[in-house]
């Protein structure tokens, strides 16, 4: 598997060898396996290999060496000796999503990167993802569909992402990624393929249920009972096409658990030391969202996990002081002055200080926030109109 | 076929009706865009329907090569609790402008409208500076961003906030050629824009 | 931005097909001296489908294959046809970063082709603004590709393809009879001569109509042929 280095499709080889038309989804893949040309299977690797080129040079592509290497050899770890079929991408992306493709295209979302709290969870949602290409779903999902005149409108959504020479919009990534809405036995089955190969590797497998764990809290964060119960029948990105998350962590963890004890690997340290890198774009890309309660969950994860790290508070200022209600700027204040507490250097949470002062019209107190953030962040993006407010 | 949105809908009805879709504007000449705001446009633009436009939370928008290519956009009254967009038949929850806010927090008012409406995956806000527009104090910052086809586009707003009223341009065209060959045109007609009370 | 995506949908386009082929051409002409101006053919875009009684457009790996052969023999048929010297243009050999320009020059060209095509089928949606000559440009990055490939032009070509099936036509007969038309098989294309030390498009031919096959040499050869008639030296 590659994350960083360009690799062509060998399918032309490997065609003239297996030549089997109509080859059944479902069925376990080979390694190095490559479908015919005038296959169906064929015709849908097609697709994706467009949308694959498409995906190379895209902005939106995280090329870091280090952290490609990073995911790669985790999949490689999960994946064996189809490691070389598969190819992976790390998108920059503020949603939790991985998809993979027939082709072996597989994409790792960096709202993912952000919520994984371990190296076991990322390895969960890799070997998952492994799974369907194993198992070869997306065949087996279009062989029983493709009759079916209700599909349509549905895959004419991939058509229309994946033809026209546009390929790869964001829609068109989401329903791409999307498209066989796998069924609930399929990400069972792939759930299960997943859970075994991270035993194999030497992963706890408990953290593939910790990670539905994770995404149920951060679902009905903010929300009342009754709330909950409807959000649970609420499309989203992700929810929208997968079984309730409520059964696959419950399912999970029984699973997890008929695996015999030992040590095993969660990586906590290693996967969070990797991340830390990219924590504040992931972070400023996930703010923007103006998800509040969600981001929330994810910044107090991030406090638990770091405890004494000022980022966190940092971050749940930002979140109270972009929501901007009630009492929300006294809880920014509060965060701020926490993060400071725990880093008197910290450029951004003075940022945050200076604007909250200057809100309430405090033109003093802002002034000595804004002088300090002008000071441990000289290149700031908004330096020109801080200033002005300091009459610097 | 079906052809799901009402814009396309429209656009056909447009198409085959053989209505003005746009409206030349002319170098020299001053037009209302929007509330209370008029400008002077320099150098060739058209303005796209008002019909076209009406379900956007825009007052105004022109465009020089076409409504797939580049665009200047008028806000000339977003109010306290309004958002800066509109996203039709959508449970979208769009971030509202209030007063009281300082530039940094328009700034990315602006950063989350454009990038919850319209499901971009990156943009990014730069240079915010202090910039005159209408006549008062206002601000400007630039923006880079990817849009749903992977084109990296880039953006200019220039804007001020005065009796609790948030008034804006934004002029965005794809980073590549584009973006440059009318910058200056978009920057000297936001010079001219007044407003009609003053 | 949201609401100009909408406006670009192609499939106006075709619901309302007038003409098979058209072509523009930009106040400065094309400067094509035979069998001696270089010209860069960007890698072409084929896409073959086939529309299934339920409306599905199935993609056909192996027809796409077949098109993308004939429409590159084809275009060798037009060069040798019209005396045009075309290489190939191999992006792989720059860096990275450049190879990323390169990827967002094709997209930009996707976007402008698109725009281009749709104004130039339906006046309504072309912009005062844009009345005259024909005037588009994809900007001076564009001379990566010369110095590349040492070419005059470079050739952007996008072909999309798509057949009914046998249900699918019994099933176009029946709607007809009711009254109500549904999507037959379609043939858009459009194609850019572009100068590579301006960016100017010098040349800008369209092919769209409900008929034609790219997945026979023949008929591809006479696609090809239609799409670039208005292409003179």
């Amino acid at each position: 598997m590659h994350f960083t280095r360009r690799h062509l499709l060998c399918g032309c080889a490997a065609t003239a060898l297996t030549g089997c038309v109509g080859a059944g989804g479902g069925k376990p893949i080979a390694a190095g396996y490559a479908p015919a040309l005038d296959s169906v299977e064929g015709g849908l690797w097609e697709i994706f290999n467009k949308a694959e080129a498409d995906l190379k040079f895209s902005p939106l592509r995280m090329t870091d060496e280090e952290l490609n290497r990073y995911v790669t050899d985790i999949a490689c770890r999960l994946a064996g000796s189809h490691c070389p079929d598969m190819r992976g991408y790390l998108v920059r992306t503020p949603f939790f999503n991985a998809s993979m493709a027939p082709n072996g295209m597989m994409q790792v979302w960096s709202g993912l990167l952000l919520r994984c709290q371990n190296e076991a969870q990322l390895a969960a949602v890799l070997g998952h993802e492994i799974g369907h290409y194993l198992k070869r779903h997306s065949l087996q999902r279009f062989e029983q569909m493709r009759d079916n005149a209700t599909i349509a409108a549905f895959l004419g959504i991939a058509v229309a992402a994946a033809g026209g020479g546009a390929l790869a919009n964001l829609p068109g990534l989401v329903a791409l990624a999307n498209i066989f809405a796998f069924s609930r036995e399929q990400e069972r089955e792939a759930d299960g393929v997943g859970l075994e190969l991270m035993v194999n590797a030497g992963y706890s497998p408990i953290e593939a249920s910790e990670i539905w764990r994770g995404l149920i809290q951060e679902r009905d964060a903010g929300l009342t009972a009754d709330e909950r119960a409807d959000r649970k029948d609420k499309s989203d990105v992700f929810f929208a096409s997968h079984p309730a998350p409520e059964d696959r962590a419950q399912t999970l963890a029984l699973q997890a658990a008929a695996y015999p004890g030992g040590k095993r690997i969660v990586g906590e340290e290693r996967y969070l030391a990797q991340a830390r890198a990219f924590r504040d774009m992931m972070m400023q890309d996930e703010l923007r969202l103006h998800q509040h309660d969600r981001t929330l969950v994810i910044v107090d994860r991030m406090k638990a996990a770091n405890p004494g790290d000022a980022d966190p508070f940092y971050y749940e200022g930002e979140v109270y002081r972009s929501r901007n209600e009630g009492l929300d700027d006294g809880l920014a204040m509060r965060a701020y002055s926490r993060a400071i507490e725990a880093d008197d250097d910290h450029g951004l949470a003075w940022r945050g200080i200076g604007i909250l002062h200057r809100r309430a019209g405090r033109e003093a107190d802002a002034a000595t926030a804004f002088q300090r953030y002008l000071e441990l962040v000289p290149d700031a993006s908004d330096r020109l109109m801080i200033q002005s407010y300091v009459g610097a | 076929m079906k052809i799901r949105n009402g814009m396309a809908t429209l656009l056909l009805v447009f198409v085959l009706s053989a209505c003005a879709t746009y409206s030349k504007v002319d170098t020299g000449q001053r037009v209302p865009v929007g509330e209370g705001i008029t400008v002077t446009a320099v150098g060739g633009w058209a303005s796209i329907s008002h019909q076209l436009i009406s379900n956007t939370g825009a007052d105004a928008i022109w465009t020089v090569d076409g409504p797939s290519i580049n665009h200047l956009t008028f806000y000339s009254a977003i109010r306290s609790g309004e958002p800066m967009l509109v996203v039709p038949n959508s449970d979208v929850e769009l971030p509202v402008w209030r007063t009281g806010m300082t530039e940094p927090d328009v700034m990315e008012f602006v950063e989350g409208s454009l990038a919850k409406a319209n499901k971009l995956p990156f943009i990014e806000t730069e240079n915010l500076r202090p910039h005159t527009f209408l006549g008062q104090p206002g601000f400007a910052f630039e923006f880079n961003l990817v849009n749903q086809k992977q084109l990296e586009i880039r953006g200019l707003v220039i804007g001020t906030q005065a009796g609790g009223v948030l008034r804006m341009m934004t002029y965005t065209a794809p980073k590549l050629h584009f973006f440059a060959k009318d910058e200056a045109s978009a920057r000297a007609i936001a010079a001219t824009a007044q407003l009609t009370g003053s | 931005m949201r609401y100009f995506r909408l406006a670009m949908i192609p499939l106006l386009a075709l619901v309302l097909v007038a003409c098979q082929s058209t072509g523009e051409l930009a106040q400065e002409r094309p400067q094509l001296r035979p069998g001696t101006t270089k010209i860069a053919l960007m890698p072409i875009d084929v896409q073959l489908f086939e529309l299934t009684a339920g409306g599905l457009e199935e993609p056909k790996a192996d027809w796409t294959r077949q098109a993308e052969v004939h429409v590159r023999r084809a275009i060798g048929v037009v060069q040798t046809e019209k005396q045009l010297k075309l290489v190939d243009f191999d992006a792989s050999t720059l860096p990275l970063e450049r190879q990323k320009v390169m990827d967002q020059l094709v997209r930009l060209h996707e976007v402008v082709g698109l725009e281009a095509f749709l104004q130039n089928r339906f006046p309504q949606l072309r912009p005062p603004t844009k009345q005259g000559h024909f005037d588009w440009s994809i900007g001076t990055e564009v001379q990566t590709i010369a110095e590349v490939t040492g070419a005059r032009y470079g050739l952007f070509v996008f072909m999309k393809d798509s057949y009914s099936s046998g249900g699918r036509v019994a099933l176009n007969v029946v709607v007809a009879l009711l009254g109500g038309s549904v999507r037959g098989g379609t043939q858009l294309g459009y194609a850019s001569l572009v100068d590579l030390q301006t960016g100017q498009i010098a040349w800008f031919g369209t092919l769209q109509r409900a008929a034609g096959d790219l997945r026979d040499q023949e008929p591809a050869e006479e696609a090809v042929r239609t799409m670039f008639a208005t292409l003179s030296n």
